[in-house]
């Protein structure tokens, strides 16, 4: 009885921590957003001020958004550019991060290794060589193609991603599924990749996330036709030196985030899916 | 699973329609097309003028069609266009890029044009504009012409004459600059520094920021020698603009002191009433316009006396014809366009930057067309537009003795007194490094 | 079905030989893509970056072969490299400390937590802003005379702080990162930390197990791989960073310059187009980065655990 008493009491204090915990963490990730959010309604020179809450209400710089940018058709743009290689994408690169965590071939971990290295030369000391390389020997330049084409072979990030959760998952299953004579082929579209559907909906989620918000891809490629731009381009067009509008940029980049939030909202759902099926594994 | 096919192949058709759609988008006519590469450094309203300018050169010119390309991040996509050799036939060369864009070879030299033609009055136009766009081989500011400019904008003190009303200062003279002592004296007047040095909770800032620059050229000094081999900061005149500022910092307590006040933005401060002046180019009238709080003016920036109107820097942009353009003629022609008189007046429309010319009628025509508009003393930016050559970071092709200079200078106003050193010591003990990395970066001058 | 598999389990010798051949041709037929997309758009820019940095490249002209150079340039007295590496190995520090925050998030989150999926939202919202946006944020932050921090300290009567100073800059920028990083970090520790079957915290619970012993012996040990994944990924991005520091401090104070931001100085228009040596300090750092994520890999076997 006074153990369980000492138990309860223990789990309060677990809960009174997390809970407060949570609280501070929440506060100050949302702090700011809050104030971009209410900063959204001020005017242009009211911005630079420090004021929480607007003194003069305005939604004068959401209507110039959506009036004099192309926001919404940059929007289609992104979309048209981002989904082929995340859809495809993430499923190579599934396939190449089974290969390299369940089965056994020559040459497995020095391919790998290669792999990871293609990750240590910064990017932007490549941008250069790449932009010859789509421009002058593919003739893309011009064409969003150098943003769509190469990611629908897979990434080496997502790969190293979902090998590692792949190692994580029991053997079991498909020790069983060999014996019973089913292809590795079978075994990764119907057992790894169902078991691996937490780990695809969070590359789905961050893969359109770093899409989404990539500035410096669709720059070098669309970055001289506004007809192609992206959000991220059309947000970065309003942050120009000269004429600093930061109502104009606050309001655009707080619109810009929408698409991402419904996505990460409605994936939330295959988190829970996961539970089950971890469930049925034993 | 096959779903999920079905679906990746109807995508991946639709990227190869729409691939061959764009690819097939454009035919050209019989006209001569002459390509321009454009920065948006104004937001949409730059794209406005250009367009309207081409129109016009089109006019003139029916056998011409210019395609403009608004190119954002323009400094940073440049390079990669260079670099694939689809280099447009024009293009904007910002004064900082200059020297480096020059020195490749890339750019035609523009001189035999410019003396066989009428468009361009070389005469009328602030010499401080072209010479930025000279070079010699060598160092620029001197030699051939390789780019014509597009604009230029000087730098004024912009002054908050509610504030200076409140606390019973006159305004600052618009016919010349203020002495810099003076000055100081006036920008004390905002401040509220209780006696052991901290500050009080009223306390306004008589100034958000002010460069080196104009302060040693009006005192007489220079950063690097003519031939540019050299540094030459440990001079006194230097050391006595350096100084000023350091005691502007740490004793006067007018400016912010650097790290205290990174990440507030120096415009910000003044249009929040933190500040009493601001000092800056003409870029900013656009927004300033919007503010309702506070009536405001502009008056020269404070200098020294040796040459008080050398008193800040000015900021421009030129156009430069591609080296390997097919139509060097046309091009050319483009290029002058935006630079004569008739480019200019459409240009100085949009309150950004000041036209080229200084002839009595290009300047009647303009105060005309500022009537009305803030600032009332209008007049201030064509007289600071006289002397004021181009910043420091075009005395040559790269700029890390200048970023070097600048990140070092930071112990002049360093918090603990003990590290803290005096501009004598301090720009004593920089020189020869400066001059050293001088003779890393650009070995080619001292053959 | 039974005999089936009595069968197959009977002839398991010789099925073993032929199944790990089969493997093979089916590990081939998975990787291909992957590499294949590597070759044709990867390769080519890595090789001409290599070749670049043995050339004085200017983009204009052809590249001209000048040798090791640019090489030996990096070790020449005013060379700011190697202050750049030691800011970007204290950058780093960061890391570490955020997948310890990530971690504890997760674990909460993934308990039994009222409105969970709010404060998932929540903790991710600084992963999904533009990074235009986060540093207008930021520098509001961290603003000296204004700024919401400061506020929030005079309030509780302390002194405020100059975030960028010589002594808080870099400090500053790690906090930042932080902030910003663990959004994803969180959502992949929370997948993790799902796939991990019920049934071992059940037994771990019917023997006694409490929740830090559960922590400590079922789901550490089961995210190990992810947090292997997070540490490599996160220290390769933090010896890249650039992006951040170049908004908000461009390298003043020095301690906050950066490898990759020296390169684009070097690159870029401000220290004027020296293309190939931005190559070779790309090189170098990219070498620098290698080893490190070797010894990483080395490393994990102490404390990696892997299903099999």
């Amino acid at each position: 009885m006074i153990y369980k008493e000492f138990k309860n009491k223990k789990r309060m204090v677990y809960k009174v921590f997390a809970y407060t915990f949570l609280l501070l963490g929440s506060i100050t990730m949302l702090l700011p957003f809050i104030y971009t959010f209410f900063s959204t309604f001020k005017g242009p020179v009211e911005i630079f001020e420090f004021n929480w809450l607007p003194k003069n209400f305005t939604l004068e710089n959401y209507k110039r958004v959506f009036k004099e940018t192309t926001i919404i058709r940059a929007f289609f743009n992104t979309m048209f550019y981002i989904i082929p290689p995340i859809t495809v994408g993430v499923l190579t690169s599934s396939m190449a991060a089974y290969a390299f965590a369940r089965l056994d071939f020559r040459g497995k971990n020095t391919i790998f290794f290669m792999m990871i290295s293609t990750m240590v030369i910064p990017a932007i000391s490549i941008l250069i060589p790449s932009y010859i390389l789509f421009v002058n020997f593919y003739g893309w330049g011009g064409t969003p193609l150098p943003l769509i084409i190469p990611g629908m072979f897979g990434a080496v990030l997502t790969t190293f991603y979902l090998r590692q959760f792949m190692k994580a998952l029991p053997v079991e299953l498909e020790e069983a599924a060999l014996i019973d004579g089913m292809s590795r082929g079978g075994i990764f579209f119907k057992i790894i990749l169902p078991l691996s559907k937490p780990a695809l909906v969070t590359q789905v989620i961050l893969s359109f996330n770093g899409a989404y918000n990539d500035y410096l891809g669709p720059l070098m490629y669309v970055g001289t036709d506004r007809d192609l731009y992206t959000v991220q381009l059309v947000i970065a067009s309003l942050n120009t030196p000269l004429h600093q509008e930061y109502n104009m940029l606050i309001t655009a980049s707080i619109i810009a985030v929408i698409p991402t939030l419904i996505l990460f909202i409605f994936a939330q759902r295959y988190f829970v899916e996961g539970i089950a099926f971890s469930g049925m594994k034993e | 699973m096959k779903k999920y096919l079905r679906r990746v192949y109807s995508i991946l058709i639709l990227v190869l329609t729409m691939t061959t759609l764009l690819a097939c988008g454009k035919s050209d006519g019989d006209k001569t097309v002459i390509r321009l590469a454009h920065w948006d450094a104004s937001g949409s309203i730059e794209k406005v003028v250009v367009e309207q300018v081409v129109k016009k050169f089109e006019e003139y010119h029916p056998e011409v069609e210019v395609e403009v390309d608004i190119i954002s991040d323009y400094e940073t996509q440049m390079p990669r266009i260079i670099a694939s050799g689809r280099v447009h036939d024009v293009f904007l060369v910002p004064d900082g890029n200059f020297g480096q864009w020059v020195k490749t070879g890339g750019l035609l030299n523009l001189t035999e044009y410019i003396n066989n033609s009428e468009e361009f009055e070389i005469e009328n136009v602030y010499s401080t504009a072209v010479d930025r766009y000279r070079w010699n081989g060598k160092i620029m500011g001197t030699g051939d012409i390789y780019a014509l400019p597009k604009d230029i904008g000087p730098q004024v003190m912009y002054y908050n004459k509610d504030l200076f009303d409140e606390f019973g200062v006159s305004y600052p003279p618009k016919d010349e600059p203020m002495d810099i002592y003076d000055a100081l004296e006036m920008w004390k007047e905002f401040g509220d520094v209780h006696s052991d040095g901290s500050l009080g909770d009223d306390h306004i800032y008589g100034v958000p920021q002010m460069t080196p620059e104009g302060l040693v050229w009006s005192n007489g000094g220079d950063f690097l020698n003519e031939t540019r081999t050299e540094a030459t900061v440990n001079t006194t005149s230097v050391i006595e603009a350096y100084q000023f500022l350091a005691n502007a910092v740490n004793t006067h307590k007018i400016i912010p002191s650097g790290t205290a006040s990174a990440g507030t933005n120096p415009k910000s401060m003044f249009v929040t009433q933190r500040a009493a002046t601001l000092i800056d180019g003409r870029w900013s009238v656009a927004t300033f316009r919007n503010i309702k709080d506070f009536d405001w003016d502009i008056a020269p920036v404070p200098s020294f006396s040796d040459y008080p109107w050398k008193n800040a820097w000015s900021g421009s942009v030129g156009y430069a014809v591609f080296k390997n353009t097919n139509h060097p003629d046309l091009a050319y022609k483009l290029v002058e366009f935006f630079a004569s008189k008739e480019g200019q007046r459409i240009m100085a429309s949009t309150g950004f930057s000041i036209p080229l010319y200084n002839d009595q009628e290009t300047v009647n025509a303009f105060l005309e067309s500022e009537q009305g508009k803030k600032p009332e003393n209008v007049e201030v930016f064509l007289l600071s537009a006289q002397n004021q050559p181009a910043g420091i970071w075009q005395y040559l092709p790269g700029t890390r003795w200048k970023t070097t200079l600048d990140t070092e200078s930071s112990v002049l106003f360093s918090e603990d007194e003990e590290r803290r050193k005096t501009a004598s010591e301090f720009l004593n003990d920089i020189n020869d490094d400066l001059t050293d990395i001088i003779r890393t970066d650009f070995p080619e001058l001292f053959n | 079905m039974k005999s089936i598999v009595n069968k197959i389990i009977g002839r398991f010798q010789f099925k073993k030989y032929s199944m790990k051949r089969n493997d093979t041709i089916w590990a081939y037929i998975f990787i291909a893509p992957l590499c294949i997309g590597l070759l044709l758009f990867l390769v080519f820019p890595l090789l001409y970056s290599i070749y670049i940095s043995l050339t004085n490249y200017d983009l204009f002209n052809a590249p001209e072969f000048i040798g090791l150079d640019n090489y030996s340039r990096m070790i020449s007295k005013e060379s700011e490299f190697f202050l750049s590496l030691r800011n970007a190995f204290i950058y780093a520090v960061g890391v570490p400390i955020g997948m310890i925050i990530a971690l504890i998030i997760a674990n909460i989150l993934t308990g039994k937590i009222k409105a969970n999926t709010t404060f998932r939202i929540f903790f991710f919202l600084p992963t999904i802003v533009s990074a235009v946006i986060l540093t207008i944020i930021w520098k509001w932050m961290y603003d000296y005379n204004m700024g919401l921090i400061n506020e929030i300290i005079k309030i509780f009567g302390f002194e405020p702080i100059k975030w960028f100073s010589e002594k808080n800059a870099m400090k500053s920028m790690i906090i930042m990162g932080i902030w910003g990083g663990l959004g994803i970090s969180i959502l992949l520790y929370i997948a993790a930390i799902k796939s991990v079957p019920k049934a071992l915290y059940e037994a771990a619970k019917v023997d006694g197990a409490n929740a830090f012993q559960q922590l400590r012996y079922i789901t550490f040990p089961a995210v190990s791989p992810i947090s292997f994944y997070i540490l490599v990924t996160g220290l390769i991005g933090a010896l890249q960073e650039f992006a951040r520091f170049q908004v908000m401090t461009n390298g003043i104070p020095k301690n906050t310059l950066t490898p990759v931001l020296l390169i684009y100085k070097y690159a870029g228009g401000e220290y004027g187009g020296f293309y190939g040596y931005a190559a070779a300090l790309a090189v170098v750092l990219g070498v620098i980065i290698m080893l490190i994520t070797a010894i990483n890999f080395m490393l994990s076997r102490f404390w990696v655990y892997y299903e099999k």
